[in-house]
């Protein structure tokens, strides 16, 4: 693989939290048109990693390439190419979803109204509603469409289905993140649900004790396991194995 | 730019309950004060006070919901994940609070003019015109106010915490302006502003505080979420610039607190020397310009040994209680003294004692007290025969009062030092009087009064510092005259020729200071009326006169600035301090 293949390249990176050390020395490349979904366990620090890349955080070592540029010094030149979908979405509660994707829409200017319609159909987002009157998963959804809607060459989502009932789940990840896929856009996702990753991500990155500990086709992990092809057990096969 | 007006106007309509909710505030106080307030006066007077009082709260308010509220909720978590530059998202909480600030403002001001219109007349508008323009110069608070709000608002997670926090930030800075005024003044700064600077003053603080601000939310915004960055960012430069400032003054407080004897800029205030003379103490000060007199340093010198020790730093010596002349000191009496905050002269810290031995002084220290201070005030200029006392009138004016045996003789007199109207003289039960036909000897044995000298022109007299003479003035001339018999101890001094003066000083009883008038750098003459010795000495005139110590003559700063001892005849005996 390639550097100019690659849409984020990070070396060494470092970051704590004052004594708590949360990334260390950590190593990652996500080719152009991957979908790769970051997992590892809970507080381990995938959501850390996802604010680096959007230039919300600046690390306290290494580099950080993320489209060519420096989320620390470009954050807004970066966020303007990539669609994120934070682990906490808020919006004032009196504005209308419709309002909030008009707001967002002029700070990018990929804007895309036919690909606003296309994702809000997709998900099936109720726009005229107040975000006051929005249930967790259309808030998720709404988020989807933000960070969707722009185009963006990008997309980091940190957990985008938490929320969603299984039927929106199944629907949203296939139809969005399949869409996606075909699109040849670039995905890195944050989800504990394995099931999810196994419909749309195509390699994973194992995230423990600060680093990438592994990084593979999504079958090379899956194979991992000791009944076949099953992410799930070969996840925690492999947590347990990094376990002392 | 666009950004900017995006996210402003997003804020003012995301605002729009909290405007409304304050312009309908606004306008019902303005109407209550119309509806309770009785005359036109007091409603114009207190719709006045109303708009000023709301428009700073409304100012305070905005400003303090500015990050907070935001911050809490997690909202500007998300707005930071857009492709907006910290520089926009600031520019455009500021605009927010501008704005809505200024809508406000002028909401109040309209609603006030337009109640005015509605219930007034020409003479209440007027007043209430008056009144609201009397504000006015309150206005240069409301950015200080605004910007403190914000910085505030940027390290706390709700509005009422950031208004609480920046009242006290405010009044932080507030409470170390008075001390440092004080220091300042010691050090010859005047920190009391014209209005002009004052406004300038605010509106620079106002822009130290954004910028405070802005540094503190965009390290923030490096490290989103963790507020104490923030906290951090928003706290050390106001800790490391008062740190220095305080640190910097203190040095400075303390290098010219420091008074040397040896500094050519030093200023001998006064003097007072023990009974032999062998002793020195001297109050020293520098000669700074300014707001406040610096205070003096008190400093103990021998003339034998040209040993020298400080006594207080700052401190000053008790001197006689009616007369303000020095108060001679030795083994049974000692020199007393105060000793002085270095922050203000009128904090009393301490009080010493300096007893005078054969071969060196032993200073005593013990913690101020009233009662001990006022059991040391003395006098040496009244007589063992009489006391003194100050009384006011039933009608309002000063009395001096003299007892002996019994009896009181009371004389009305207003100025500050009483026995420049009344005299007890060395001869039991004579009092010398100023009268409105002239200085009169009143006998109080018998209540008679015998004519001495016309009445002086400067309404006063001027005891010596033993009470033993008077000097007076007339049109014309200068003249001591022995207080106990009225007669003049010399030919007059022409007053178009003499400034006169008493030397002070050991057992002076009645030694004058001539200086010529209108001669500049002309030499003093230094004459003993009771010996009849006269010289010339060629001394400081911007330092005190001539100090006697004792038999061993007069100790002054010569012209060159050096401290001599010259002995009674005038010779110089000792440079005691080249400077």
């Amino acid at each position: 693989m390639s550097a100019s293949e690659a849409v984020v390249v990070v070396r060494g990176l470092g970051v704590r939290f004052g004594r708590r050390r949360v990334l260390e020395r950590l190593d990652l490349e996500l080719v152009r048109g991957s979908v790769t979904a970051l997992v590892g366990s809970n507080g381990v620090g995938k959501s850390t990693l996802l604010r680096v890349l959007v230039g919300a955080l600046a690390p306290d070592a290494g580099s950080t390439r993320v489209l060519g540029l420096d989320p620390a010094r470009e954050g807004a030149r970066v966020r303007a190419r990539v669609g994120y979908v934070p682990d906490r979405f808020e919006v004032s509660e009196r504005t209308t979803a419709r309002e909030w994707l008009e707001f967002v829409a002029r700070f990018y200017p990929t804007w895309s109204r036919s690909e606003q319609q296309r994702v809000c159909e997709l998900t099936a987002l109720d726009v005229a509603q107040r975000v006051a009157e929005l249930s967790k998963g259309a808030r998720a959804k709404l988020a989807l469409v933000a960070a969707l809607a722009h185009e963006p060459e990008l997309l980091l989502l940190d957990e985008p289905f938490s929320g969603l009932d299984v039927a929106s789940r199944r629907a949203v990840a296939s139809a969005v993140l399949g869409h996606l896929r075909d699109a040849g856009r670039t995905v890195l996702l944050v989800s504990h649900s394995t099931t999810d990753l196994e419909r749309v991500a195509d390699r994973v990155a194992l995230l423990e004790a600060g680093r990438i500990v592994r990084h593979d086709d999504i079958e090379a992990f899956a194979a991992h396991g000791r009944r076949g092809l099953d992410l799930e057990a070969a996840l925690l096969g492999i947590e347990q194995e990094s376990c002392p | 730019m666009n950004h900017v007006f995006a996210l402003t106007r997003r804020q003012l309509r995301e605002a729009r309950l909290s405007l409304a909710v304050a312009a309908l505030a606004t306008s019902a106080t303005i109407g209550a004060v119309h509806a309770w307030f009785p005359g036109p006066a007091a409603v114009s007077e207190a719709s006045a006070l109303a708009i000023s009082v709301l428009s700073a709260l409304w100012t305070l308010y905005f400003a303090s919901d500015s990050f907070a509220g935001d911050s809490a909720s997690g909202r500007l978590a998300t707005l930071s994940t857009l492709p907006i530059s910290t520089r926009a998202l600031w520019a455009s909480r500021l605009g927010f609070v501008a704005l809505a600030s200024l809508a406000q403002i002028v909401w109040a001001i309209a609603v006030g003019y337009g109640a005015q219109f509605a219930f007034g007349d020409v003479r209440s508008l007027e007043h209430f015109d008056d009144a609201l323009r009397s504000y006015a110069p309150w206005a240069f608070a409301l950015p200080v106010l605004a910007s403190a709000a914000m910085l505030a608002s940027l390290v706390v997670e709700s509005a009422l915490a950031a208004m609480v926090g920046s009242l006290l930030l405010l009044g932080g800075f507030a409470a170390l302006l008075a001390p440092l005024t004080r220091v300042l003044a010691v050090a010859g700064v005047d920190l009391r502003p014209s209005v002009e600077q004052a406004e300038l003053g605010a509106a620079l603080l106002a822009l130290l505080l954004l910028a405070l601000g802005a540094h503190s939310f965009a390290r923030g915004q490096r490290r989103l979420g963790a507020r104490r960055v923030r906290v951090f960012h928003a706290a050390w430069p106001i800790g490391a610039v008062l740190l220095a400032a305080g640190v910097a003054t203190a040095a400075e407080h303390r290098r010219r607190l420091a008074v040397e004897l040896d500094d050519p800029q030093a200023r001998i205030r006064r003097a007072s020397a023990s009974s032999d003379g062998r002793f020195l103490a001297l109050e020293v000060a520098h000669d700074f310009r300014g707001a406040g007199a610096p205070p003096p340093n008190l400093w103990l010198l021998d003339l034998d040994s040209d040993a020298r020790e400080v006594l207080a730093r700052p401190g000053e010596l008790l001197d006689d209680r009616y007369l303000h002349f020095s108060l001679p000191w030795d083994l049974r009496t000692p020199l007393r003294a105060l000793e002085l905050s270095s922050l203000s002269q009128r904090e009393l810290v301490g009080l010493l004692e300096v007893t005078a031995g054969e071969a060196t002084w032993e200073v005593s220290r013990q913690p101020a007290d009233a009662d001990v201070l006022t059991s040391w005030l003395s006098t040496r200029a009244v007589p063992e025969w009489a006391s003194v006392a100050r009384r006011r009138e039933p009608s309002g004016a000063g009395a001096t009062i003299v007892r002996w045996r019994e009896r009181d003789f009371a004389t009305s007199f207003e100025n500050a030092v009483p026995l420049r109207g009344a005299l007890p003289t060395s001869v039991a039960g004579r009092v010398l009087v100023l009268r409105e036909q002239g200085l009169m000897h009143h006998h109080m044995e018998s209540g008679a009064e015998t004519f001495v000298f016309p009445r002086p022109s400067s309404g006063a007299m001027w005891p010596s510092p033993t009470g033993a003479g008077v000097l007076v003035s007339t049109p014309e001339a200068h003249v001591v005259l022995d207080a106990a018999t009225g007669a003049p101890l010399h030919e007059p001094w022409l007053r178009e020729r003499w400034a006169v003066s008493w030397i002070d000083g050991g057992d002076a009883a009645r030694v004058v200071q001539l200086h010529p008038v209108g001669v500049a750098n002309a030499s003093s003459r230094i004459v003993d009326l009771d010996s009849g010795v006269g010289f010339d000495v060629e001394r400081a005139i911007d330092q005190a006169p001539a100090h006697r110590v004792g038999s061993r003559g007069y100790v002054f700063v010569r012209a060159d600035g050096d401290l001599v001892w010259v002995d009674l005849q005038g010779r110089l005996v000792k440079v005691l301090v080249e400077r």
